[in-house]
């Protein structure tokens, strides 16, 4: 951790909201980011990013500096994640979801950027079916492009587990991929 | 690379998910902070006088019984059962039952506990009639 992310950390913890501000500024996309591909809903994401500083806020006094800090704050975001799939009803592709990934799946330009709403599709149409904590693990794995290691620190989960769940996820995408005639 | 492979490959690369208008959100997210709760403050763990006392009365409760069921379990001394033995114990009047109905608990106690030393072992009984039938 950087000096200056430590000192605002401590700004934080001793009450200063203007230090406070800098920590959600920072981070506040790669929450959104999680909370998008795991909820598919934009305005879910946005919501469960909120949530997720208040929660930050609120327990930032017993934050364990040997940690990394945004590992902590994934940590808490995946959590909230969890609690909200739990509570809603199960993710499902849209008819036309299979359309955006047929056209991403399509095009060969390297420099390709999603819109958020495609985002949604694609995600929606791979990982339909999968667990809420597959899903979770395939996120941070794969989507988000994390370590392992980091993964496991977020998820709690220990490395087999990872793997398991990262494994069952991508032979389960494999094969809905197939179905849809991508294979 | 297969084309799952190169879907996943490819969502990886792509830029991530951005949101519309982050200063919006900051200032809602700030605007909506509450008071910060204090940090976890571990109760000093100081066992009440009465649990303490209660610890030392089962535990010594415990020993004592531990000692009457070993002191219980004593067998007494093997008889040399002969054939004479025998015929003298059953000339001798029937044993007094194993326990005893007067005095204090303490000497009700004793008494139940000195009758049934002085009883035959039952085991030892049924071996050896098994020994003789045989």
């Amino acid at each position: 951790m950087i000096q200056i992310e430590r000192d605002i950390i401590s700004r934080c913890q001793q009450g200063d909201k203007e230090a406070f501000r800098w920590v959600v500024q920072t981070h506040q996309r790669m929450i959104f980011s999680l909370a998008l591909k795991m909820l598919c809903d934009e305005e879910e994401a946005k919501d469960m990013v909120q949530e997720t500083f208040i929660r930050v806020w609120q327990s930032i006094r017993n934050y364990d500096p040997q940690k990394t800090f945004s590992t902590w704050i994934y940590a808490i975001a995946s959590h909230l994640c969890i609690d909200r799939l739990k509570r809603t009803s199960r993710i499902v592709a849209l008819p036309d979801d299979h359309l955006v990934l047929r056209r991403f799946a399509g095009d060969s330009d390297s420099q390709q950027s999603l819109e958020n709403k495609e985002w949604v599709s694609i995600v929606r149409t791979i990982a339909e079916g999968l667990s809420d904590k597959q899903r979770l693990v395939f996120t941070l794995c794969q989507l988000e492009g994390l370590p392992s290691a980091e993964v496991e620190q977020i998820t709690g989960l220990d490395a087999k587990q990872v793997k398991s769940n990262l494994y069952v996820a991508r032979q389960t995408i494999r094969k809905r991929l197939k179905d849809l005639g991508y294979e | 690379m297969n084309k799952t492979n190169d879907i996943l490959e490819r969502l990886k690369a792509v830029e991530q998910p951005a949101i519309d208008n982050p200063d919006a959100l900051t200032d809602l997210i700030m605007s909506n902070l509450p008071e910060q709760k204090a940090p976890h403050e571990v109760p000093a763990s100081k066992p009440q006088a009465v649990l303490i006392a209660l610890r030392i009365i089962s535990s010594v409760a415990a020993l004592w019984l531990i000692g009457l069921f070993f002191y219980l379990q004593q067998e007494p001394a093997a008889k040399v059962e002969t054939a004479y033995n025998n015929k003298v114990e059953k000339q001798q009047p029937a044993p007094q039952p194993a326990y005893c109905t007067e005095g204090t608990p303490r000497e009700i106690l004793m008494c139940y506990m000195e009758r049934r030393k002085a009883q035959p072992h039952i085991y030892q009984q049924l071996k050896q009639k098994n020994y003789e039938n045989q």
